[in-house]
């Protein structure tokens, strides 16, 4: 499975690397983008299965990153993790509303890590 | 029901209102009332004209400050900058450790299970194979943690480059301010505002015309 991690800070991205890495996801699969403008055109040129991003990022904000992978045909049912400081119930809400398939507060353990990607995806299982 | 009282005890009002309900003549009563006023009116426009003048005094102080170069603030923002900058190094080099260390502990646990495993007649073998596979497994769990606790640069990165956008919002309603001061002061305040004493009517009224009123 091909991940790509999303963050402006590339300790975040080296942190959820190294979790990723531990919960058994080949280091050679997981990708780096440090917005969302980047992450979307990397997302619109190659095959990515899982997007764990940010919340807030200069340029696009990962909520704008979820809204624009929503809006395209080509990715519209890609998973998407929001991993955020972000925790005010209104942009819990509308990362909700957005289409999140989840959402985990940092700073976090690589057991919620663990736990959150699994409900994602089965979650989608479950869906069909 | 009582009736209504006409004549209130003049208690409790100030003492020149007290002087003049007693007033009997009604020129002189017109006269004194026309002579509170005027003390009353004079106190007032005092007042308003040493508040205009801490304000003048106050946006004065702020263009002193911010005539020059923003130097503070932006010694601020590196200094920020720099913090944000030796914490990232700090996390990425606890992240390296972990990272060189990871591969040596999964195989000595690995080979130390294994050894463990084997029959052998030694039982103090044994158990130190037994001792490292463990002391490599908390070594690992260990990691875990060291990882997970590098979030914190993240967080505490994201505060600091809050406060540099505060920082940047402050100096620009700063310097707003200082511009306005210019614009309804005239030349630009440099030195410290010495404000003239205000002891007249014309005095305030002159004070008060620069700031529009």
């Amino acid at each position: 499975m091909k991940i790509l991690v999303v963050d402006d800070f590339s300790t975040m991205r080296r942190i959820v690397r190294n979790l990723l890495g531990e919960l058994g996801f080949s280091g050679a699969n997981i990708q780096e983008a440090d917005d969302g403008n980047t992450a979307l055109a990397m997302l619109q040129q190659s095959h990515i299965d899982f997007v764990i991003t940010d919340w807030n990022m200069p340029g696009m904000s990962g909520i704008d990153l979820l809204r624009s992978i929503r809006a395209d045909k080509a990715l519209q049912a890609l998973p998407v993790l929001m991993v955020t400081a972000e925790n005010n119930r209104e942009q819990i809400i509308a990362a909700a509303q957005a289409g999140v398939n989840g959402y985990i507060i940092k700073p976090f353990t690589a057991v919620t890590l663990k736990d959150k990607i699994d409900r994602v995806f089965e979650r989608l299982v479950a869906a069909g | 029901m009582s009736a209504p009282d006409h004549n209130p005890s003049p208690a409790g009002l100030p003492p020149e209102l007290q002087e003049l309900l007693e007033i009997r003549d009604a020129n002189m009563f017109e006269a004194s009332l026309d002579a509170l006023f005027a003390r009353r009116q004079s106190d007032l426009f005092r007042a308003l004209g040493h508040l205009t003048r801490d304000l003048h005094n106050s946006i004065a102080q702020v263009t002193r400050e911010t005539a020059e170069p923003p130097v503070r603030t932006a010694f601020a923002r590196k200094t920020l900058q720099e913090a944000l900058t030796m914490s990232a190094s700090a996390a990425h080099d606890t992240l390296a450790m972990t990272e060189r260390l990871r591969p040596g502990a999964t195989e000595l646990r690995a080979r130390a299970q294994a050894f463990a495993a084997t029959a052998t007649s030694d039982p103090s073998a044994r158990q130190l194979a037994h001792d490292v596979g463990q002391f490599a497994d908390a070594c690992l769990d260990e990691f875990t943690h060291l990882v997970e606790k590098q979030s914190w640069q993240d967080l505490s990165g994201q505060r600091l480059q809050q406060v540099s956008v505060f920082i940047d919002k402050v100096e620009e309603a700063l310097l707003q301010l200082a511009r306005l001061a210019r614009s309804i002061g005239g030349a630009p305040a440099t030195g410290e505002f010495r404000a003239p004493a205000v002891t007249t009517q014309d005095d305030v009224d002159r004070l008060l015309s620069e700031f529009g009123f």
